[in-house]
């Protein structure tokens, strides 16, 4: 998404000296010595936070379409998609 | 197995190895879905009622792990031989397409709940030993049809997302296959696994099983590795080998002429018997893999692991094993009556309820094994059920009746149930065994067939079908055979 920004000749110039400070300054992480700490995944402390297996009651498909750009009443509708074009 | 004309695949294994590796999506046999609880049994209802805004993709909602997916997960890791580390997360992998309501799938990438395990299983006379990479967990995506159901004229597509997010194991085999025929046979057994320990219910056809292979082919000269190619839409066992030996047979092909192997995705077409190319891999495709966020990770304790090794169930190949030992069977009836934990149940309940272990075995796997397939009925729900097979088999064990009445019995009162005691002793089916009254029947025979008589005599063995015949038909075919032959073999060597 960033890369569709439009910017003219003035502000590339502007926010890539700012852009510059910001890495700069985050860059002085590198100076601390991490070679003890493992890495981490989250920075909460929950671990094994699971739910039973059991069953709730569902949306159902009208509210679930209810916002939907487009739908058939029962299925969301998309654009047809050619299979060669993207990753399943 | 098939013992068929070399085919093309196999004479291009003389001179090229080909290098097989499976990946099996197994669907788990919860009740709900992998992170909310909608129904899992997407194929219940109709589209799109079986979601919540988890499954939809909906904006700030929030997954909750399914601690029965987890314990299923490790079961099959374990029935494996899996190591199961201590610690293991979720992670985002990312993608764009309709069937995918978040942008990306929750799946496991450098921390899969298992590693390292293996799976032994015979082919023709030799045991095939396949690394397992890795069994780890993640959702499942929506289903889409397209107008007109051709995909190139198609210019919508409709989604349905009740199969969003249900629970979806993958099994990473390592590429220890060389052979169609082993990739077969792989499946068969890990399907047998997945039902035998009951995390899932096996369908290929409906997709609740699914195949992805990775095939190539290196000259039986040059040690390198050949390029790997994908194939994919497998969804038969016989699709797998047909399949495979095509691939086998293509890339050969290729090799041949002089030209190279291009990685590639290919489907199997049924209808045309070949693969064709989907989509080139020529951009190796960056799934952004990043930590899930909104899944704290898991830290499964020994306890927890060994309470799932504790809650498994006798495995098919140790029970298979222990069928030879403790009943005497051989190892292919043994094999035959472990290949799903029903039969294996079912058998063990006869056997325990006093029917002689080869007796069984023999009823088990021919008459019954016959009409529970046409009436599409197995055994223990059937009419008879499993005490009426004992009491029927009871009677031909201490020679009440004959074979062939223990036959028409149990084809009688397969589906309808009733009382085979009851019913030999109204209708009078007791086998005749009194030695007495069938030297007399002998007798008569010898004396009614006189030139079989005398053809025996004279060392003409086929002869004594006729007396034999005689005899059964005299006693409306209650006799004890093997007895009427030994005395026509006394009479006559008189």
């Amino acid at each position: 998404m960033l890369a569709r920004l439009g910017l003219d000749e003035g502000e590339r110039e502007r926010f890539g000296a700012q852009l510059e400070a910001i890495l700069d300054h985050i860059s002085k992480l590198q100076q601390v010595d991490t070679s003890d700490v493992s890495e981490m995944a989250q920075v909460g402390e929950l671990v094994n936070v699971m739910r039973d297996d059991v069953r709730e009651p569902c949306l159902g498909a009208e509210r679930a379409l209810s916002n939907a750009p487009a739908g058939d009443g029962r299925h969301f509708v998309v654009g047809a998609i050619q299979e060669n074009e993207l990753d399943g | 197995m098939t013992q068929t004309a070399e085919t093309p695949a196999i004479a291009a294994l003389e001179r090229y190895e080909a290098v097989i590796g499976l990946e099996v999506h197994a669907q788990l046999l919860t009740v709900s879905k992998m992170f909310c609880g909608c129904s899992a049994a997407y194929t219940d209802a109709a589209p799109n009622d079986n979601t919540c805004p988890v499954c939809l993709g909906l904006p700030g909602v929030l997954p909750v792990i399914n601690r029965q997916a987890i314990e299923y997960t490790v079961r099959t890791a374990l029935a494996l031989e899996c190591e199961i580390p201590e610690f293991t997360k979720f992670d985002r992998k990312n993608y764009f397409y309709p069937d995918l309501p978040k942008g990306y799938q929750i799946s496991q990438y450098d921390t899969p709940l298992s590693r390292n395990g293996r799976i032994e299983f015979p082919v023709g006379g030799e045991t095939v030993r396949c690394g397992i990479t890795r069994v780890h967990l993640e959702e499942d995506t929506g289903t889409m049809h397209h107008a007109g159901d051709v995909l190139q004229s198609a210019t919508q597509s409709f989604v349905d997302f009740n199969r969003s997010g249900v629970p979806l194991m993958e099994i990473v085999g390592e590429p220890d296959l060389r052979t169609a025929e082993h990739a077969r046979e792989y499946l068969v057994r890990l399907r047998q696994l997945l039902m035998y320990i009951g995390v899932n219910d096996g369908n290929l056809e409906k997709g609740s099983f699914r195949c992805d292979a990775n095939i190539s082919l290196r000259s039986r000269e040059a040690a390198e590795l050949g390029t790997k190619v994908e194939v994919k839409n497998m969804n038969s066992f016989r699709a797998v080998h047909r399949a495979l030996e095509s691939e086998i047979e293509r890339q050969a092909a290729v090799l041949d002429s002089g030209a190279v192997i291009q990685q590639e995705t290919r489907g199997w077409v049924e209808t045309r018997g070949r693969t064709v190319s989907q989509r080139s891999k020529e951009y190796a495709h960056d799934y952004r893999y990043f930590p899930e966020p909104d899944l704290p990770p898991l830290r499964l304790d020994s306890a927890f692991v060994e309470r799932v090794r504790a809650s498994l169930p006798e495995l098919p190949p140790a029970r298979a094993r222990r069928f030879v030992d403790q009943y005497g069977l051989n190892a292919y009836d043994a094999s035959v009556l472990t290949s799903t934990r029903e039969d294996a149940d079912t058998y063990e309940e006869l056997v325990r309820l006093g029917v002689a272990a080869k007796l069984a075995a023999n009823w088990l796997m021919g008459d019954v094994a016959a009409l529970a397939n046409e009436h599409r009925l197995g055994l223990r729900d059937s009419g008879l059920g499993i005490a009426g097979l004992s009491r029927l088999l009871g009677l031909l064990d201490s020679a009440r009746i004959n074979g062939p009445t223990a036959k028409e019995l149990l084809t009688e009162l397969y589906v309808r149930g009733g009382d085979p005691e009851a019913i030999v002793l109204e209708r009078g089916l007791g086998q005749v065994s009194d030695e007495t009254e069938l030297e007399a029947l002998v007798d008569a025979a010898i004396a009614a067939n006189p030139v079989a008589a005398t053809d025996f005599r004279g060392g003409k063995q086929q002869a004594l079908g006729q007396l034999m015949r005689h005899v059964k038909e005299a006693t409306g075919g209650r006799a004890d055979m093997p007895l009427v032959n030994r005395l026509l073999r006394e009479r006559l060597s008189r």
